[in-house]
């Protein structure tokens, strides 16, 4: 009885790729960028995307760019860009690393809405493989990303 | 010193050059002089957020800084802008710009420009006797494409995220339009355009960077509106099914004011005019305890660190074409009596790859010229010449690949086969365009 649940439990959490990542990765962290990264520890690669707040300031969604898988980038180079209706906003990478990656299925025009409802899961832009953890210190834990956001309303 | 102006210096010295510094820097504190209130240059301040900035009822920004940049480069005057938004403190102040450029069009900044342009349409134009040529622009805000020249003002406001608000800086145009009496009446639609007797006056546009937006838009005086028809609108036998942002086309018009001197008579509205009726209404609005003007010279536009890297980016290929949203061209054609299908793909600005979906005999039995094999051995060599070269150069590329065919023992066959897929795919599919900056 006790066996059959705990397999359920973990069968959700492989069909969850959010929970089975959770298992494995530090908590989410947040950049003065409205972005947030999660970081598997053993393969150092960052998942990021951006957080609730930008995208409800953003609104409905008409086009996602992503970077190139293979892309060498910098922290704070350009990784790609999301605009709604007329308003284009510039993604940064928030980490030094090669793009991995890419949420492909972003770019389908009936699926991005997903960085709209689930920008903390499905709505993940990119994976970038760090090559500089110390990057990760400046960035702010969920608490503190909150308190920055309520300190710049 | 201001809080914009210190910003700036802040900018600047961050950036070196010393001798540039100086030059700027001069110009720049003899224009705060000669127009604000002056305060003792202090340290630069940390970038702290006011609380109460931020509720307009109950606090209001405490300078409208406003910049007429004095150039008609279009390239300058959007690598001007960008510096000025992205340096200045706008967290205690509002940003306002002015400026003009020479005929060019602008197109957003996820557009792909075969489809939203017609190259063909702006190549035959630029080359009619007596006309300045018009330059293409790729944008860093989003939304559609606009054509400016010296009869169409830009406008541009600054402000923090957090009180960007579309609409409400559009009903400020509206209500500047309304102060100058303008004919028919301004107001603005459930989309924020601003309207005039239905008819759009200005298209607007958004970039969002951090904790700041921009919202910029064109204006339209005594524009060449005839340049806007044919020219804003790509060519569909192009066959390219493109991601990215596609242009909603509306009915323009000029604005017509009435003339000051002579009652009863029309005249255009003048830039000047209406920049400062802007100012007058966003001075009502938002009642800033200052307004700070600023002409900003080309010469000095062009000497600033920061202005040149952006100008250089705007410039470049990367940018210009790099950023052409991905697309597929399905190319169809009829080769000595073979009918071929091609698949084009593109990425960045690069054919990534074609792909040859068929080539097949048409119904009826003909004699072909040329024999299947020999045909698809050939459109293998063209399709990998192809693949990897940017795609804007693609017309050149394959004319030059196919100019080759001549020289093999099948000689007169394979030139006559060259000649067929320069006519019925290369000047058909691929239309060139250059790099920014370079007539069409």
């Amino acid at each position: 009885m006790l066996t059959a649940a705990t397999n359920m439990l973990r069968r959700s959490a492989m069909q969850n790729g959010q929970i089975a990542a959770r298992m494995f990765s530090t908590s989410r962290l947040f950049t003065e960028d409205h972005e947030w990264v999660t970081v598997d520890k053993e393969s150092k690669i960052a998942t990021v995307g951006i957080t609730d707040y930008a995208a409800s300031l953003l609104g409905d969604l008409v086009y996602i760019e992503l970077p190139a898988v293979g892309a060498d980038l910098a922290r704070q180079d350009s990784a790609g860009a999301i605009e709604s209706v007329k308003a284009s906003s510039e993604v940064y990478s928030p980490v030094t690393g090669k793009i991995v990656e890419v949420n492909d299925s972003l770019t389908d025009s009936s699926n991005m809405a997903l960085i709209n409802e689930k920008p903390f899961s499905d709505g993940w832009m990119f994976k970038i493989q760090m090559s500089d953890d110390s990057e990760l210190a400046g960035m702010m834990s969920e608490d503190k990303y909150r308190d920055y956001v309520e300190s710049t309303k | 010193m201001l809080p914009a102006l210190s910003s700036i210096a802040r900018g600047l010295r961050r950036a070196g050059h010393p001798a540039v510094t100086l030059r700027v820097a001069a110009f720049y504190s003899g224009d705060a002089a000669a127009t604000a209130t002056t305060t003792p240059a202090a340290a630069p301040k940390p970038n702290v957020v006011p609380d109460e900035y931020y509720n307009l009822e109950k606090a209001t920004p405490d300078t409208l800084n406003v910049f007429y940049l004095e150039s008609t480069d279009p390239f300058l005057n959007l690598a001007t802008e960008e510096w000025l938004f992205r340096s200045l403190d706008v967290t205690k102040t509002r940003v306002l710009m002015f400026y003009q450029n020479r005929p060019c069009i602008v197109v957003g900044r996820n557009q792909n420009l075969w489809t939203e342009l017609n190259p063909r349409r702006l190549a035959h134009l630029n080359g009619l006797p007596g006309r300045e040529p018009i330059a293409l622009v790729r944008r860093r805000s989003g939304g559609g494409s606009v054509f400016h020249d010296l009869g169409n003002t830009n406008w541009s406001l600054v402000s923090h995220r957090t009180i960007f608000d579309k609409a409400e800086t559009a009903n400020i145009i509206a209500g500047a339009l309304n102060r100058l009496d303008v004919v028919d009446g301004a107001s603005t639609s459930a989309r924020q355009d601003v309207l005039v007797g239905g008819d759009k006056v200005s298209g607007a546009a958004y970039s969002i960077i951090r904790d700041r937006a921009l919202h910029h838009a064109t204006m339209l005086l005594s524009a060449d509106l005839n340049m806007l028809r044919g020219t804003l609108s790509g060519e569909a036998e192009l066959n390219i099914t493109s991601r990215g942002v596609k242009s909603v086309s509306s009915p323009v018009r000029n604005l017509r004011v009435p003339a000051k001197d002579q009652p009863g008579e029309l005249v255009a509205l003048q830039a000047m005019d209406f920049s400062k009726a802007v100012v007058e209404e966003l001075r009502a609005f938002f009642e800033p305890k200052d307004v700070v003007f600023t002409h900003m010279p080309e010469a000095t536009m062009r000497i600033i660190p920061d202005v040149i890297k952006n100008y250089e980016e705007l410039r470049s290929w990367d940018w210009f074409h790099g950023q052409n949203p991905n697309f597929e061209q399905a190319i169809r054609a009829d080769v000595g009596g073979w009918e071929l299908s091609l698949r084009l793909k593109s990425e960045r600005g690069l054919i990534v790859g074609i792909e040859i979906e068929s080539c097949s005999a048409p119904p009826l039995p003909v004699e072909h010229p040329i024999s299947q094999e020999a045909l698809l051995i050939r459109l293998h060599g063209f399709c990998e010449a192809l693949t990897g070269q940017r795609y804007n150069e693609a017309h050149g590329v394959a004319s030059r690949h196919l100019e080759r065919f001549g020289s093999g023992a099948d000689a007169s066959g394979a030139f006559s086969l060259g000649r067929a897929l320069q006519e019925a795919i290369v000047d058909r599919y691929f239309v060139p365009i250059g790099l920014p900056g370079d007539a069409p």
